[in-house]
């Protein structure tokens, strides 16, 4: 185990599957000499050369079509989109072209991995501050996962370079600076489609993706001061979703709030409220509650940004207004 | 009022039955032992005899329809009253079935008001038999919700709540129901009343509706009851850890309870060291016993397992637990494993049987001794065991003396009624058989 | 001979291919006009020395991306006749099980990865291939097929400005036939040779006559062979004209009578009959169209006589994990 930040640990799991795998490569915007600009790439470069790690122009529509292709050629390419906000960029790439050859053309994997970040917070205004994790998630052919941890986040890259299916990596910004322990063992892989029961608990069930997982447990503290059990769990894969742990916690709460930093009509969180009434209605023993953004650009100031993300207050008061 | 139920034709854990034709209509006279509705399985078409006389009250599945093995396919009433409580507990659902539809619809208070529950509050409302119409909400939000059934309930009774899950029998005398305290074991009838009455007491970290595979192979004919032991299944949990004996204690006083004291006894594991408690008692009149690696026999037992069992709170964590509980380790199936945990979902239960754990098998240990019990039990006793027992060894059979029959199963592990319900079953048949 | 030039076999081979092309064309009108085929076909009648010629020296390794136009690649590259025919009628035994239809076909094995109904797809396609073979350091080349109509979407510049910077290994065949849908090149465009762009890219460029399969071929070789020494892309621009609208839900009134009529008069097949009777003569031509013939009726009768595929939900897309 050694202790590290979330950026490290993706550097980390960059570099081992590099080393293991030469088909491996990593491209995009500012992530060879200058190492990205949230440093996830630091000196890789300078290890595997000019080749496997490539500087691009500014043109995320043609990298992410190259990915595709590149993928289904006998490489495996790591494409670094800087912002989630410039996923309408890549998504004719990822829908048109990724989503429908492994349906169509017999003998096609596509093993790539788009990473990118998202997510309010840091002031980064409107077109720099968006989760849009609706969007990839509702590509079939797509698969789509959001690390919270250090650990999670050099697990879940390394399965994600190694799975056959594209991948869509969603970061956080605010995370990548999150110290916490990381296992040293190069086979750690953590499973896609799996989630991860953070807070045990008996009265109510709080499902989070990336960042709000950290809020999501504060909210677990506050509601415990009111002698409320709640039960927490990071996803952690957004697609595919892990449904049996999704059932077991209602079956067990019979409440269920789900927190996600995408806007909230045709958001992430209303298909898991509909997966939840699909697949564990009559466990339910009141709405399901949905924290997110609201249906608006994310301000830039300060006090108007704070009052658009969700937080544990927020969150703590979904689940207490379900509960009554 | 009396539940016309699904047991033999099923044939693995989970399946459902579809009804294929009804002999009786509703509002028909049936005889007991009269064969009253036809049901077919992937296997074979099984006809459904009367459990008792009476009148047929209520049709629950129609033809083509879809029923679980456990589930209610009618009611035969006295022809008076109104139709019974359906039935609550039964075979744990798969992870990936369909939830499952509310039973019959409760009947409200006036069409024109319409009630405002939550599908939970529904589902339960409808297993309970409570009104709806009757029941005040208590949320802000006007939702009827599960905590409003509870209070409704305890009002009703004024003060004394009846266990939620038990069912109640038309035929059990009124004294017995006076008697009856809010600590009573969860049991589960069925079969047929007029058949051989056999008592199943299922082994650590199980239930009832765990003996479903070797129901299955016994097939009609016999009237099952199935007891939840302390701190299992649907039973209260204790606030002190029970000792094998106080488990005895209080599965005699379920039985008891339930008018039950001339049975057959089947046991697994943990059950068998309580049936031989139960036998050494002497209250009730044991017809036969067969034990299935039972508890009880000798100091050892896989200590490991025990707690990793009980201490497992995801599957991830319980299947490899589970896998060793088979000589075929294929049989702990992801929905066996699924299904297994979501019974175990409840922490407060996972806790309880820890303590139990900690209490009957202290240090890895098995604290009672009951080899002196076979000995002297008159009935016949068949003891059965795998040979590739993980749990505990077989050759605890080895010391009970000359009086009981041993059976000793290649290719088997520490759950012969599963891994091998057919040979199991015609074991237990052969055991009823030499005592009548 | 000229260098790259191709061998009488290899004409003789384009020609019948070319036949092959224009025979499929016309029966698929028929079947339309019949009633028999589904949704809009994108016919290719008088553009076969383009696709047929680009491909003639290409291997099964080496990688096409086709346009929504894409029977000419197809039959170039070596598809079967009798499975493309299958796949349009929508049968069980087409290349695709009937899923794709004939802008998607796509086979692996011999290259063709494939057609695209999105305009401009092809272009960063082959941009991506052609990247997993520098990344490889393999000596294979990808070619994209593209129309004057693509050679304005932004994807093109992109991928033209990254093959240009990395000297990836491809060939930028940009086949001019004067339409983007109803609209005239004039329209479309500031220029009329789009070759001038190649410059723009620092890749070299070239105009070819579209209509004869020996230059195509010729320039094409010249092109790979480039490629493969590592010196990086090209860019030839084949004129050519299509005689039979844009689609099969043409309505036609914008091309004039006087431009088909004199592009009529240069039909490829025409110029590659004359070019070969001298040296082959006419009864072996005339042998090879008579095959050609008899191979085109047989594939439509199998393809017609063909099953219709069966429906399943592609478990491989699911949303929820545990289901595959």
């Amino acid at each position: 185990m050694s202790m590290m930040r979330y950026a490290e640990a993706l550097n980390q799991a960059l570099r081992e599957e590099m080393q293991r795998d030469p088909t491996v490569f990593v491209f995009g915007e500012d992530i060879g000499r200058y190492g990205g600009v949230f440093k996830v790439t630091r000196g890789l470069m300078e290890e595997f050369g000019e080749s496997r790690i490539r500087d691009t122009p500014i043109s995320e529509q043609a990298l992410a079509a190259m990915a595709v292709t590149a993928a289904m050629t006998g490489t495996r390419p790591v494409l670094e989109i800087m912002y989630a906000d410039f996923m309408p960029l890549v998504l004719d790439a990822l829908i048109n072209q990724a989503s429908i050859y492994e349906y169509l053309w017999d003998g096609v994997t596509m093993p790539f991995v788009l990473r990118t970040q998202g997510g309010g917070g840091a002031g980064a205004g409107a077109q720099h501050s968006k989760s849009l994790d609706a969007l990839v998630a509702h590509i079939p052919g797509i698969k789509v996962v959001a690390p919270v941890t250090p650990a999670d986040a050099k697990g879940l890259l390394k399965s994600a370079i190694r799975d056959s299916q594209p991948v869509v990596f969603l970061e956080h910004k605010l995370l990548y600076n999150q110290r916490d322990e990381v296992p040293d063992d190069p086979e750690h892989l953590i499973e896609i489609g799996k989630a991860k029961t953070v807070t045990e608990g008996r009265d109510v069930s709080i499902f989070a993706t990336s960042r709000m997982v950290i809020e999501s447990r504060k909210a677990a503290e506050l509601l415990a001061a009111d002698g409320i059990s709640a039960e927490v769990i990071d996803l952690r894969s957004l697609r595919p979703l892990d449904l049996a742990a999704i059932k077991a916690s209602i079956a067990k709460t019979h409440h269920a709030v789900v927190v996600n930093e995408g806007w909230r009509f045709c958001g992430y969180a209303a298909e898991l409220s509909a997966t939840i009434m699909d697949h564990a209605f009559d466990d339910l023993d009141a709405p399901v509650a949905r924290v997110t953004l609201p249906d608006m650009p994310v301000p830039y100031s300060e006090p108007l940004e704070m009052a658009v993300l969700p937080n544990a207050t927020k969150i703590a008061e979904a689940a207490r207004n379900i509960l009554k | 009022m009396t539940e016309i139920t699904v047991v033999g034709a099923g044939g693995e854990y989970m399946e459902a039955v579809v009804v294929v034709e009804w002999h009786k209509k509703a509002g028909e006279r049936v005889e007991a032992g009269e064969t009253v509705v036809t049901v077919e399985t992937a296997k074979a078409a099984t006809e459904i005899e009367a459990p008792a006389s009476g009148v047929l009250a209520e049709i629950r599945a129609g033809i083509g329809e879809e029923i679980e093995v456990g589930g209610v396919l009618g009611i035969i009433g006295d022809g008076v009253t109104a139709p019974a409580v359906p039935s609550a507990a039964l075979v744990p659902a798969s992870s990936t079935s369909p939830a499952q539809a509310p039973a019959a619809p409760v009947p409200q208070g006036s069409d024109e008001r319409r009630v405002v529950a939550s599908p939970l509050a529904r589902r339960v409302a409808a297993q309970r038999n409570i009104d709806l119409a009757a029941v005040v909400p208590s949320s802000p939000s006007g939702r009827i919700k599960l905590r409003d059934l509870d209070a409704h309930v305890a009002d009703k009774a004024g003060g004394a709540v009846a266990p939620p899950m038990l069912r109640e029998e038309a035929s059990v005398p009124a004294s017995t129901k006076a008697g009856k305290t809010a600590d009573g074991l969860n049991i589960q009838r069925r079969g047929s009343r007029q058949g051989d009455r056999i008592v199943f007491l299922h082994g650590f970290g199980s239930d009832g509706p765990s003996w479903q595979p070797l129901l299955a192979a016994l097939g009609n004919g016999f009237d099952i009851i199935l007891v939840d032991l302390p701190g299992h299944g649907r039973s209260p949990l204790p606030q002190n850890a029970p000792s094998v004996n106080e488990m005895a204690e209080a599965v005699a006083q379920a039985l008891d309870q339930a008018a039950v004291d001339d049975f057959h006894l089947v046991a697994h594991s943990l059950g068998g060291a309580v049936s031989l408690a139960l036998a050494a008692r002497g209250r009730h009149a044991i017809r036969s016993l067969t034990l299935l690696a039972p508890a009880g026999l000798g100091p050892d037992i896989n200590g490991g397992f025990v707690s990793g069992l009980a201490r497992a709170t995801r599957t991830e964590s319980l299947a490899p637990w589970l896998s060793r509980l088979f000589c075929d380790a294929t049989l702990a199936s992801p929905a066996f494993v699924a299904a297994t945990m979501q019974a175990r979902s409840d922490a407060a239960l996972r806790e309880a049987q820890l303590r139990i754990a900690e209490a009957v098998f202290p240090d890895g240990t098995q604290a009672a001794d009951f080899r002196h019990v076979v000995k002297g039990i008159a009935a016949p006793v068949k003891i059965v065991w795998g040979e590739q027992d993980k749990v505990i060894p077989m050759h605890h059979a080895l010391g009970t003396g000359g009086q009981a029959a041993l059976h000793f199963l290649a290719g088997v592990g520490h759950m012969p009624q599963i891994e091998a319900a057919e040979a199991v079953a015609r074991l237990v048949k052969q055991n009823i058989r030499a005592a009548s | 001979m000229k260098k790259n030039s191709p061998s009488i076999d290899e004409r003789l081979e384009m020609h019948r291919r070319m036949i092959l092309t224009r025979l499929l064309e016309e029966r698929l009108g028929e079947l339309h006009k019949a009633g028999k085929t589904r949704g809009p076909i994108h016919r290719c009648d008088g553009q076969e020395a383009v696709g047929v010629g680009a491909t003639a020296m290409l291997s099964a390794e080496d990688f096409v991306t086709s346009t929504h136009r894409g029977h000419a690649h197809y039959i170039g590259k070596g598809l079967d006749v009798g499975r493309i025919a299958a796949e349009i009628l929508g049968r069980e035994t087409g290349y695709c099980g009937g899923r794709a239809g004939h802008m998607l076909i796509g086979d692996i094995t011999q290259g063709l990865i494939g057609g695209n109904a999105i305009v401009g797809a092809s272009i960063p396609a082959a941009a991506g291939m052609a990247l997993s073979i520098q990344v490889r350091g393999a000596s294979n080349v990808a070619l994209c097929f593209f129309g004057d109509g693509a050679a304005q979407t932004g994807i093109c510049h992109e991928a033209m400005n990254m093959a240009g910077l990395w000297k990836l290994p491809m060939v930028f065949l940009l086949e001019h036939n004067q339409y983007g849908l109803t609209v005239h090149q004039s329209v479309q465009s500031p220029v009329a040779d789009l070759s001038i762009r190649g410059a723009g890219y620092a890749m070299p460029s070239e105009i070819v006559d579209g209509n004869d399969a020996v230059e195509v071929y010729r320039a094409v070789s010249a092109a790979v062979d480039r490629a493969r020494r590592g010196e990086g892309p090209s860019l030839i621009e084949a004129k050519t004209y299509r005689w039979e609208g844009f689609s099969t839900s043409d309505m036609g009134g914008y091309q004039s009578e006087e431009d088909l009529a004199a592009w009529k008069a240069r039909d490829p097949i025409r110029i590659s009959y004359d070019s070969l009777v001298e040296a082959v003569g006419k009864e072996r031509l005339d042998a090879v169209e008579k095959a050609a013939v008899a191979e085109v009726d047989r594939a439509v009768e199998q393809a017609l006589a063909a099953p219709l595929p069966n429906f399943a939900v592609f478990e491989q897309s699911s949303p929820y994990a545990g289901a595959v």
